[in-house]
Order: C-alpha cells, then structure tokens, then sequence
C-alpha cells in the first residue's frame, strides 16, 4: 500500500516537474524555431511549430549585416570583467565584514546594504555624467568599472564566510599564517561554491546588461550583443528571424557558464541541505 | 644645426595640426533606426563630409528603446549630440525643457525656404511659435478597401469625396450576418487614439483649445464625432466588438479578409503587397461636416542648444531634411516623405515623388500626399502624455459599449482641466 502510495507520489512530481521543465524549454526551442524560419513567415497561420525548410540566411543576416563578433567579443569582456571584479571585490570585502573588527564596521555594512534599495534607473544619470567627465565614455572602462563593487556580492560572501568554522583558520593562524594566507589558503577555497554562484548570477547580469551599456557607449562597435541586435528592433518592424538568430548564437556562453558552474552550487545547495 | 631643424619641424606639425582642427566641426547627428536605415545615414553623411571639407559629420545610432533616457542622460552631462531624431508626439515634453534652439535665426540669415515642406508637420515642430525641428516624413491616415469584397457586395470604388453617411452604407453593404452570428465586418475597429482623432476632426471637433488652455474633447462637436466611430462598433454593428474580433487585431483581421475597409498609415503597404490575397486601394478618409480631417505626425530633426557648432549643424540640418536626405530615405521605401512637390524646386522635389511611387497597388497612391493638404499634427503639449492616460483609461468602458462617450470624458474633464491650467502657469513663468 505505502509503495503503491510512494509510486503516486513520484508520478505526480515527475507530472509536476515534466510541466515545470517543458514552460522553460519551449520559449528556447521557440527561439531556435523562429531562427529558421522564413523572413517575416513569424505571423503565418497555422503556426509553424518547425520550418519546413530550414532558413540558414537569417544566420548569414546576422552575422555579415552587423559587426556581430565584435559585440560578443563586448559582451565577453563586460560578462567576464564583471564577473571577476565583483568575485575579488566581494570576496575581499566579504571576508573583512565577516572575519575582522573594526570601529564603524557594522554601520559600514550597513550603508552598503542601503545601496541595494537604490533602484539603477536613478543612477544612470549621474552615472553618465561621472562617466563622461573622465572622459570614459564609449570605452570599456566606462562598460565595467561602474560594477567593481555590489553590496549584493559583498553580502553574499560575508554571509557565507561567517557560516564557515573558524576552527580550522584557527589552527592555521596558531601554525603561524599571515591573514592574507589564510584567506587565500583556507577561506577562499572553501568558499568556492559560493563563488560560483556569484559568479554565474553576475555574468548572467553583465551578459544581458541593456540599459546602463546603452548609456555608456556611443559607437555602434562599443556595443555588446543586447544593444547590438536591437537594431533589429525598430520603430514599426521587428526582424524576429534574424533577432532570434542572433540570440540563440547568444544564449551560448551563459550555458557553457551554468554548465561548468553547475556541480559547484549543486554541491553547495546539497550541502546546506545535509546539514539542517 | 640637427636639434633647430627638429624644433622648427615640430612647430610646423604642431601649427598645421592645430589648423587642421580648427577647420573641422565635428557634427554629431542622433537617431534611431533599422540597419539599412544606419546606412542611409551613413551614406548620406558622407556624402556631406565630401562636399564639405571643414565639417565632419557622424552618425550616433541610438536603439529606440531608451532613445529618450540616453538622450536625457547626454543633456544632462552637458554633452548633448548637436542634432537630434524626434517625433512631433514626444517633442513638446523635451522642447519645455529648453534643450532645442529655434530655427529661425537661421532660416532668416541663410534666406532659407521651408516652403518645400507640407505645413501641417511643420506646425507639428512649433513650440510656443517657433520652429524647432526641419521634418523628414510624415505618417498620416487614409481608408484600405477590400476592392474584391466591394465587387462582390456591388459597390463601385469610393469617391474622394465621400461622405460618413456613404462610410456608413458600404460598412453596412459589407457586413454580413450567417444564422444570427456576425462573420464579417465592414470595417476594422482601432481603439489607439492615432486611429480614431480624424472622427473628432473631421466632424469640427478638437481635443484642445489651440492654446492648450481648453480642454475640448467633451465638447458636442467632438463628442459627436468620436460617437459616431463607437456607433460603428455597438449600434450598427459593422465593426467587430472585442468579442467577435478574439485576440485578432484590427489590421490582421482586415489581412484576413474578415473586414472590408480599415482607417490605417502608409506602413501597412510592404506588408499588404506581399501578403494580402485580394485586390485592394485606398481612398482619403470620408468627409464629415468639416471635410476630411487626419492626422499629419512624423519625425524629423532638432538642434540641441547646447550644440557648440550651431552654423555647422545647420548646414547638416539642411542637407538631411533637404532634397538630397529625403530622396535618399524615400527611395529605400521607409517614408511619407515631408517634401512635398515645389514650385520652385520643380526637379528636386519631382525626384523626390519619383521615388516615392512604386508599383501599386494600391492604385491611388497620391492619396498619401493629398490628405496632407487638410491633416492637422496631433495635438500634444508639455504634459500631454499624462493628459492622454487619463482620456485612455475614461475611454476603457466605451470601447466595451457599457457607457457613453460624452458621460465618460465629462468625468475626466475637470482632471484635464486641471493639468491644462498647470502648463499655462508654467508658461507664464
């Protein structure tokens, strides 16, 4: 009886969970659908679920009509600048809130928590002018530098190192390690899947960025993927073939970055998971 | 002896370098726009930079999402472009702000014409009486017909100079009834106010005192009009209701050959030739008790006051929303051109309507530029957009056929009212 009922209960939540994965799956084979299909064929009645003739121009479109390798190149250098500033910023930050003392550190955290209730849209004004100033408009340094630090990074790490023993960098600091050996040596290591977290959030971030990369660069060949291909957005038409095109070459790297950082935060999430 | 010549040969690359750039402006022109459209600007700027050796023209391609917080942000940090790509709509909100410069200055000094250009979208870029933008297209308003739906009710083609009342009768002939259920309609119902302000126009209506002082959308006049558009819909049937039309838009539902005749702008056209699957034209709007009233929009350029090399953007100016710019954006079958054709300028604008044509259909293409004799610019002020979201939301229930159009807009009136006599005491400040 138990088994008859446990076999229920699994034919529900894989019922439940099959539903689940399909709603995420099918905007993506959508996605790839439409990029084979025939220029401005999007609208046609009864909706092609799959082109009967595969349209691979709208491939060529996308990559001859607009500097397509550069922008990725951009958007690679934003995703991944990002992404590494943010993991040292907030990794060092991070592990100062959670391992050291010092007069004014909470109120200290505390203002770099406020700065999340800020929403970006108030900021990109005096962003840009701060930008522009120094004369970084329309370069990589004005695309990254505004990320370096986020109170969301700093938080994540903190909260993280706080919840690993202290024992064991206890135990180093008696064999005689500076602070810095400890962090480099025992803190960060163990921190790793909490790094890879941070690390896939922030490229996800910094890889669909629109708004701020917008403001910052001027020149079509600055631009990274999400500005680029809204070119083929305009006014009265949208090019959907060739826009999704383009965006399934760019859904690429997010995935190779899910799937490398994927066994990290599994583990760190079964981790947590074991311990309670 | 090595070291003088050094020196002096320094100088003289210092002295031509400085020369060099003393005699080049650079001009940088924002906009938005397609891919094939970048390259019209491109190409055309080049085109200036040639025959003009101390002005460097460029192009900055904004993407039209966000076109205006990026616009906003440049203003802000004091580096706005020194032309900028705007609409009639969008204009006045900006133009309050004071960041473009009046043309006149130098429209007077060059003794230029703004003849060549219809007047309806130059009144479109007026603020407070002054000229604030040079116009590159228009969009405007005319009727698709289903010719083959029209031979097969009997009806001949339209006249231009027909009236609401004729309007009525070929919706009424087109509509047609299987055991007690509506499976086609005379015409296609819009609810988005660009679609429906030729009924208050045409009918002598307005939405707004010329001033802006007035709200006058609630007017019997106007009233009547736009009642008369909803009437369509819920007393005589002859446009689909929500209902009836199940999630299938105005314009698909005209593609599909369940509506006759559709009250729709010059960008429909690509889409109807390669897709429609009857014969089909066009004809101006019918005439109501003031004629033949649509709405005359469109895009063109302004000059940012902070622009530090307003001569040299003037000159750009001019090239782009003159002959040589608007034949080039015609000729890629993007616009209703603003050029309309000149006396005086009898080659230039000729070329211009040349390219303009294409093969029809629709036959009667003149139409397009024809109803701009009588089109009138939407009529939008400094907080207009909040003004239109509350017409919006009033108008909700009309549409659904639960109240009427006067009871609906007297509601809001007072609230209209109220924002109207805020942007007066802003004015007079």
């Amino acid at each position: 009886m138990s088994k008859r009922k446990r076999r229920i209960a699994d034919a529900v939540i894989f019922a439940v969970l099959l539903l689940g994965g399909l709603t995420m799956l099918v905007p993506f084979l959508w996605m790839i659908s439409t990029s084979f299909k025939e220029p401005g064929s999007l609208f046609d009645l009864p909706i092609q679920l799959w082109p009967e003739k595969l349209h691979w121009e709208n491939y060529q479109r996308v990559l001859t009509a607009v500097p397509f390798a550069r922008w990725y190149f951009n958007s690679l250098v934003l995703a991944l600048g990002l992404t590494f500033l943010n993991l040292t910023s907030g990794a060092l930050a991070g592990y100062a809130f959670a391992r050291f003392s010092w007069k004014g550190k909470d109120v200290m955290f505390l203002f770099s928590l406020i700065t999340l209730m800020i929403p970006a849209h108030v900021l990109i004004i005096p962003l840009f002018i701060i930008m522009s100033r120094l004369g970084w408009i329309d370069t990589y340094y004005a695309l990254v530098l505004p990320g370096l630090f986020d109170a969301f990074a700093i938080f994540l790490m903190r909260q993280n190192f706080i919840s690993l023993p202290r024992e064991l960098e206890e135990a180093a600091l008696i064999d005689g390690a500076t602070p810095w050996q400890i962090y480099w040596k025992i803190a960060l290591p163990l921190a790793a899947p909490a790094l890879a977290t941070l690390g896939t959030f922030t490229f996800l971030g910094g890889w669909n960025a629109f708004l701020w990369p917008l403001i910052a660069t001027n020149s079509i060949e600055m631009r990274p993927l999400t500005v680029g291909l809204a070119v083929f957005n305009t006014q009265f038409t949208t090019e959907w073939t060739v826009l999704m095109a383009g965006l399934s070459l760019a859904t690429i790297p997010p995935i190779i970055v899910f799937l490398a950082a994927q066994k990290y935060f599994i583990r760190g999430l079964t981790l947590g998971s074991l311990k309670g | 002896m090595k070291r003088w010549t050094l020196a002096v040969g320094m100088l003289a690359l210092v002295l031509s370098l400085g020369l060099g750039m003393a005699r080049t402006t650079k001009v940088v022109v924002a906009g938005w726009g397609g891919e094939s459209e970048i390259a019209m600007y491109n190409e055309l700027l080049k085109k200036f930079n040639a025959s003009h050796p101390n002005i460097k023209a460029e192009f900055m391609h904004i993407p039209a999402k966000d076109y205006w917080t990026k616009i906003t942000a440049m203003f802000a940090a004091g580096k706005a472009p020194d032309l900028f790509f705007t609409n009639n709509i969008n204009f006045p909100a900006l133009a309050s702000k004071g960041v473009a410069a009046p043309l006149e200055p130098f429209i007077e000094k060059d003794g230029y014409d703004t003849g060549i250009f219809y007047q309806g979208i130059l009144n479109a870029f007026k603020y407070e009486g002054r000229l604030m933008a040079l116009p590159r297209d228009i969009s405007n308003l005319v009727v698709y017909y289903n010719r083959d739906m029209l031979k097969e009710a009997g009806l001949p083609d339209p006249d231009p100079s027909w009236t609401w009342d004729d309007f009525l009768k070929y919706a009424k002939a087109l509509t047609k009834e299987e055991g007690g259920k509506r499976t086609q309609w005379g015409v296609s119902f819009y609810t988005y106010f660009l679609f429906w302000e030729p009924w208050v126009w045409s009918n002598g209506g307005r939405w707004y005192s010329p001033d802006h002082s007035k709200f006058m959308l609630n007017n019997p006049v106007s009233v009547e009009g736009l009642q008369f558009y909803v009437d369509l819909r819920w007393k005589h049937h002859v446009a689909p209701t929500p209902a009836e039309a199940a999630d299938r838009s105005a314009y698909s539902l005209f593609l599909g050959g369940k509506t006759g005749m559709i009250v729709d702008g010059r960008w429909r056209v690509p889409s109807l030739k390669k897709k429609a699957k009857f014969d089909w034209d066009i004809v101006p709007f019918p005439n109501g008790k003031a004629g033949s009233i649509v709405d005359i929009d469109g895009s063109g350029w302004a000059m940012s006051r902070q622009s530090r090399h307003k001569d040299a953007a003037w000159e750009v100016l001019k090239f782009l929303a003159g002959p040589e710019g608007s034949l080039a954006f015609t000729k890629g079958g993007l616009i209703i051109p603003a050029i309309g054709f000149d006396p005086k300028n009898p080659e230039a604008t000729n070329a211009i309507l040349k390219a303009f044509f294409q093969p029809p259909p629709p036959r009667h293409q003149q139409y397009f530029l024809t109803v701009n004799k009588t089109a009138i610019p939407t009529e939008t002020f400094e907080r207009w957009s909040e003004a239109q979201n509350l017409i919006n939301k009033a108008l909700g229930p009309v549409w659904e056929g639960k109240e009427s159009v006067k009871s609906a807009l007297d509601k809001i009136a007072p609230q209209v009212q109220k924002i109207l006599d805020e942007v007066q005491a802003e004015r007079k400040k």
